[in-house]
């Protein structure tokens, strides 16, 4: 019954006028929506907060795109910029240098806003984030591609490309952090040093944990080494 | 018949393996800074000790070699500074032993440099540069140099000794010393004996840190904290140019080697994949070889402008191309484990090298012998190759590293050479494939450029041909609508 009712969803999904208005939905929010927040960043957050323009499951593509445009930058960058060993390539390493640092930025804003009368969510502090990746993503992608065509004289278009999406991220997230949080400019920037001591703070109380774990494990393991040759080992 | 041939072939592969076999101690460096087994370059053919030195009548000598520190080859001679018993042997091409000389008048040598008038030898323990003649007597002498830093006569309270350690002599006969606790750079004498300047003092340079607390700390405090000095230098050798090239100590980080012109700056090409700082894994996989960073205590050139420097402290030498490319790594400690079961072909402390004709000649100062290298087929080959290169033949040196591609796929300094030979024919395609086996950026990308413009040219003409049919398409349909609108109004009105 259930298999036939998600037949019968999927199918929908794809009959012709449904694809056609939801491919431009999906337009609609991944493209359009970001662009409108990078021109009009503080009329596009409120919209982004309030009026219900912004979707999990776009936050949800740009983060899997991060990860994609990252794999493809180690892999399929042109020549003259990869300087990459190819056997140093880790998947695994590459999704979880996304993952964390989104996570623990994540953790780490929505800690420091609750203490400064931050009005945004973590749901919204996620959001931004992962919409603010937007740029990044497409700009990278794209200089992949072009660095596949060109001379080391025009290995600067490459940079430039880099460093424009570089900077466009940090434009997004800070606008995007000002609008959910509606906060001033100058809060702005004190919630974003206050966020970095609390990253290096989780940082350093991760880093305790594992070594206390450890710890711990070494003394249950010799305990129970312990057990074993006193009762259970028969020795003459 | 076919089977005749493969068994040939067969045969032919097997004998060139058993010829050439890539032994695990051979490495090389990939330009990814990875280790890689290479082939051997050089091998050992004979050794000079006390044991089988032979004269001219091919009797035994009676003499022990001491503390071998510096060797030096000129008209096919061999000269062997002895420093612990104050000599200098000589040996002729075949190894035989001529002659010694110094006893009495020698006290404690360290370096040796031979030019067409004189032998010129460091007597560090008489605080002089000694000048012998080919007949071996003393001709003239250098003693300190009338400068402040030095003491002027034994009883002198300032100054330090001047202890001459290493010396190289140029074409014009100016003499550059190395001394002993000189951190001005390198002593620069007339062929008269007098001193004419230093040159080629290496910098001080502060970290960020140290500026920063340099910065906050007040006079007194600076004043105990000691001096800051210059990197010294450890060694040099003269081209036949008037380059000097000289290694310094370990600070210097990756100058530690340099080519110093006339005016003492620094000249030398670092255009190698890995920067010329001996090795770049210093943690060996061996448990019992010595780790940090490769000290280097003697440095040679020939005249193709390779030059070979020797690493103290893994026993390794390593030789770079006139560009700055590592070319191949031989040489190795003997005594890890046990020091009484020690290799005569391995090392325990060498201290010199030099080019002897188509030889090297190292001298190891605790097995009191002289090791003489031989380049193997694939050392051959690789000199061969970067001869040509050198001299801009670049058809044949594309040849000879294809002859060393056979030899070792992974010498990634082949491809590279094929590669330019590639680009210098035009071959724009075959360049790109082999630039890119050798990891070379530049001619990838002059490569590129007319390879990109030859397809671009190709498929342009095509483009401008949909560009104009659109474009035309357009004008046509514009120009009909709007004269059937005029039509349409002309009826209307």
């Amino acid at each position: 019954m259930k298999l036939v009712n998600i037949m019968s969803k999927f199918k929908s999904f794809f009959r012709r006028d449904n694809l056609k208005s939801k491919s431009k939905m999906i337009i609609e929010d991944c493209i359009k929506m970001p662009v409108r927040l990078m021109v009009y960043p503080i009329r596009g957050y409120e919209e982004f907060k309030y009026e219900n323009k912004s979707k999990n499951y776009v936050s949800i593509f740009y983060l899997i795109m991060m990860i994609i445009a990252q794999v493809i930058a180690f892999n399929g960058d042109g020549f003259l910029v990869n300087k990459n060993n190819p056997n140093d390539f880790n998947l695994l390493m590459t999704i979880a240098l996304i993952i964390f640092p989104v996570a623990i930025f994540v953790f780490a804003n929505w800690a420091t806003t609750a203490l400064m009368d931050g009005k945004g969510n973590m749901s919204q502090i996620f959001r931004v984030i992962t919409y603010s990746f937007f740029p990044y993503v497409w700009l990278s992608l794209l200089a992949s591609i072009i660095s596949n065509y060109i001379t080391a004289d025009e290995v600067v278009f490459f940079t430039a490309l880099h460093t424009l999406g570089i900077g466009l991220l940090a434009y997004m997230l800070f606008f995007g952090m000002l609008g959910i949080h509606e906060y001033g400019l100058f809060k702005t920037i004190l919630m974003f040093l206050f966020t970095i001591v609390a990253i290096a703070v989780i940082l350093f109380i991760i880093l305790l944990f594992f070594s206390l774990i450890q710890q711990v494990y070494a003394f249950v393991k010799s305990l129970y080494d312990e057990f074993v040759m006193r009762f259970l080992v028969w020795t003459r | 018949m076919k089977k005749i041939m493969f068994l040939i072939v067969l045969t032919l592969i097997t004998l060139n393996l058993t010829i050439l076999s890539v032994s695990a101690e051979s490495y090389n460096y990939s330009p990814l800074g990875e280790v890689i087994y290479s082939a051997e370059a050089v091998s050992v053919t004979h050794i000079v000790d006390s044991s089988n030195l032979k004269d001219e009548l091919n009797q035994d000598v009676s003499i022990s070699f001491g503390e071998l520190v510096d060797v030096f080859a000129y008209d096919n001679k061999i000269y062997l500074v002895d420093k612990s018993n104050n000599q200098v042997h000589i040996l002729n091409e075949e190894y035989e032993y001529l002659t010694s000389f110094g006893t009495g008048v020698l006290l404690n040598p360290s370096g040796i440099f031979v030019t067409e008038d004189y032998i010129y030898v460091a007597d560090t323990g008489n605080f002089r540069i000694a000048l012998f003649d080919h007949t071996f007597n003393l001709s003239s002498e250098i003693l300190a140099p009338s400068d402040p830093t030095f003491k002027q006569s034994p009883d002198d309270e300032n100054g330090y000794d001047f202890k001459p350690l290493q010396l190289t002599v140029n074409r014009t006969g100016r003499i550059y010393v190395v001394a002993d606790q000189v951190f001005e750079g390198i002593l620069d004498f007339n062929p008269d004996g007098t001193i004419s300047r230093y040159v080629g003092a290496n910098s001080i340079t502060l970290s960020l840190w140290d500026a920063f607390w340099l910065k906050l700390t007040s006079e007194e405090q600076r004043a105990q904290q000691g001096y800051r000095l210059a990197t010294t230098f450890k060694n040099l050798m003269v081209d036949e140019d008037g380059y000097l090239y000289t290694v310094s100590d370990v600070t210097e980080g990756e100058k530690v080697i340099k080519k110093l012109n006339y005016k003492g700056v620094d000249v030398l090409s670092r255009n190698g994949y890995i920067p010329q700082v001996g090795d770049l894994v210093t943690v060996p996989p061996t448990v019992n070889l010595p780790d940090g960073p490769s000290v280097f205590t003697d440095i040679d050139v020939n005249e193709f402008g390779n030059y070979m420097v020797l690493d103290s402290t893994r026993g390794r030498i390593f030789t770079y191309d006139f560009e700055g490319n590592l070319l191949y790594i031989f040489g190795e400690l003997g005594n890890l484990t046990d020091s009484s079961n020690n290799l005569r072909d391995k090392f325990i402390r060498p201290t010199a090298i030099k080019y002897f004709n188509d030889k090297i000649l190292v001298v190891d100062s605790m097995n009191k012998n002289l090791i003489i290298f031989e380049y193997t087929e694939f050392g051959r080959l690789v000199n061969q190759a970067t001869e040509y290169y050198f001299e801009g033949d670049y058809d044949l040196a594309k040849d000879t590293w294809e002859e060393v591609l056979v030899l070792n796929t992974n010498y990634y300094l082949a491809y590279k050479g094929i590669a330019k030979a590639e680009l210098r024919e035009g071959n724009y395609e075959k360049a790109m494939e082999y630039s890119k086996l050798g990891f070379d950026d530049d001619t990838f990308s002059s490569a590129y450029q007319p390879y990109r413009y030859e397809k671009i040219a190709a498929i342009f003409p095509y483009i401008l041909v949909v560009v104009f049919a659109v474009l035309i398409y357009g004008f046509i349909k514009n120009a009909k609508n709007a004269i059937n609108k005029a039509k349409e109004e002309d009826e209307i009105g």
